[in-house]
């Protein structure tokens, strides 16, 4: 390998792996140390971005990296909260099993639709996911085993404090965070990447993707449905048009959409905007979808890659780490291997 | 030499219109067979039913003494069938590296760890290791060309099907894209050629086929081929008796 060319992949190397575990170790600690030295609203505010986040990365996966934007991830978050609801309401048993039972809910229901909305293309399959999950909430309107339309109380809420309930939050959302970095950063994260890519292409060169996409959305459909649990574990009601309501999944695409899909970063960032956005517009109810609307809009006109893909573009910054990159020394070895 | 690909009575029709008549020819090992023809003639078809991309209506396609018609893609391409693309198709936001690298290990089917050498290996024999940490979105032309030539080769195809990979290039740039073909040449590799730059057929190539309007018209050595009264009249509408 020529000098030039070793100069030009030195600089690189040294400098992002500083910036990544600082900034990395400063957000474990703050969101640790959060409920010790934050006020309630801003344990409550963390609590909402942290599962905004969850809910986000896994809409993210699906649409940012399999190519499946889905309208119809409400469905798990209303399959998640049910399952809390009817743990703790209904069977009496440790709110916790609500969590395990959401993912297991979740995986076998997204493993059911698969079949059937896997043979949809693009738009077909978006509105395919809407559907099933307008029917589902159907369904448990007029299902008296889940109470009707009347819902359930979830009183194992109110006697959480807040403290728990933020806790719970970051649990979930480091699970959605490290299950996303895990996978990007292994043999089926390479190809879901290159599927982001160009599909068409990636299939050439060997992806398989209908098991990539069955994978991923059985892995979305799961973290989604435990972030379920979390939200209703939050909002203490649940009832069908609220689980199942599309403003679930519209929080989702904003989330993505701002902070830059098909990124890891993309819905930290997204999540934090959305809900400070939707603190700031309390008092706006009837504007405040309307406004986040319009930005969302913007965003795509000004920055379709969203934020994170303006700074993506201008840095290369890589905050967990997924990216392969080619040292000197590998080169070397080849060479050397050459040379014998 | 040994027979890699036979190709007998391949057809397709695209809404009663067909765009491909009863194709018939081989490749032999190590062999490089260009193929040329005006726009429209079914090059790019062919190429896109040999990759498992289009399904043809009716013919065989033997690699390697298998009937590999109904094998899907990814089938295709673990078996030996490596292509490029007319248009570049590169992953855009990861690396020349990340580009290779994927090829590598879903293309051969190895774990991350063994693909790094051979992707490596294979920056190197496309002259983009000085580029490994690039967005491939960045890259200019010949540069993507080259990542597209690196990218087939990652499977270790033992046919490399290339969609006019010289197309828009410099002669300078043309030159540099033979070179790498000559080289993949002589590691054994039987290639398809689709180009539009004759001489380089001429300079690259074993045989060159003629085709328009969905037709083989004539397989020959590029010297043969290019002494046909055929080409004339292919390319400028001219009869024999003209």
């Amino acid at each position: 390998m020529s000098n030039k060319t070793m100069q030009k992949m030195q600089p690189k190397k040294e400098a992002m792996p500083k910036v990544r575990w600082i900034s990395l170790v400063v957000a474990v600690v703050v969101l640790v140390s959060l409920p010790f030295w934050g006020g309630d609203y801003i344990v409550n505010i963390f609590t909402l971005i942290l599962m905004y986040m969850a809910i986000g990365e896994m809409w993210n996966l699906l649409a940012g990296y399999a190519g499946l934007v889905s309208l119809g991830a409400q469905a798990f978050i209303g399959l998640g909260g049910y399952s809390l609801a009817m743990i703790s309401q209904v069977f009496k048993l440790p709110f916790l099993l609500g969590f395990l039972l959401a993912a297991v809910v979740s995986v076998v229901f997204a493993l059911i639709i698969s079949f059937p909305i896997f043979n949809m293309k693009d738009v077909y399959f978006t509105i395919g996911t809407w559907l099933v999950a307008e029917a589902l909430c159907v369904f448990f309107q007029t299902w008296g085993f889940v109470n009707y339309n009347v819902g359930y109380n979830i009183t194992v809420a109110r006697r959480l404090s807040s403290t728990s309930v933020y806790f719970i939050a970051f649990g979930v959302g480091l699970i959605a965070l490290l299950a996303v970095v895990f996978i990007l950063r292994s043999k089926f994260g390479l190809g879901l990447m290159a599927m982001r890519d160009n599909e068409a292409a990636s299939e050439i060169r060997g992806v398989k993707l209908y098991k990539s996409k069955l994978i991923c959305f059985l892995i979305s459909s799961a973290i989604t449905g435990v972030a379920g649990a979390a939200l209703y574990l939050n909002l203490a009601y649940i009832k069908p048009t609220v689980g199942f309501g599309i403003d679930w999944t519209v929080s989702m695409v904003f989330i993505t959409v701002i902070g830059g899909m098909g990124t890891i970063e993309g819905p930290i960032i997204g999540s934090i905007i959305f809900v400070i956005l939707r603190q700031l517009l309390y008092n706006f109810s009837g504007f405040s979808m309307l406004i986040l609307g319009v930005i969302a809009v913007v965003m795509i006109l000004v920055a379709p890659k969203g934020i994170m893909g303006l700074i993506n573009n201008k840095t290369g910054f890589d905050l967990f780490g997924v990216k392969r990159k080619v040292k000197i020394s590998d080169f070397a070895g080849i060479d050397a291997a050459s040379a014998e | 030499m040994n027979t890699i690909l036979s190709v007998k009575d391949l057809g397709i029709a695209f809404g009663g219109n067909k765009v491909l008549d009863s194709i018939n020819f081989t490749v032999g090992e190590g062999e490089v067979l260009g193929i040329m023809g005006p726009n429209g003639a079914g090059k790019t078809v062919l190429l896109n039913i040999i990759s498992g991309i289009l399904k043809a209506d009716h013919g065989e396609i033997i690699f390697q003494g298998e009937n590999i018609l109904k094998e899907k893609i990814t089938e295709r391409t673990a078996k030996g069938i490596g292509r490029t693309f007319q248009v570049p198709r590169a992953f855009e936001h990861m690396s020349v590296y990340e580009n290779i690298l994927a090829s590598v290990v879903y293309g051969q089917r190895v774990s991350e760890k063994e693909a790094r050498k051979k992707a490596l290996e294979i920056l190197e024999l496309v002259k983009l290791d000085d580029r490994a940490n690039e967005p491939a979105g960045k890259l200019r032309l010949i540069n993507r060309k080259r990542l597209e030539i690196g990218a087939a080769l990652a499977s270790d195809p033992k046919l490399l099907l290339l969609d006019e990979v010289a197309g828009g290039l410099t002669s300078a740039e043309v030159a540099e894209i033979l070179d790498i073909v000559k080289t993949i040449k002589a590691k054994g590799v039987s290639i398809i050629w689709i180009e539009h730059i004759i001489k380089t057929l001429m300079e690259g190539t074993d045989r060159i086929m003629l085709m328009a309007g969905g037709k083989d018209l004539i397989t020959d050595t590029p010297q043969e081929v290019m002494k046909s009264s055929i080409v004339n009249e292919v390319y400028m509408g001219a009869d024999e008796d003209d």
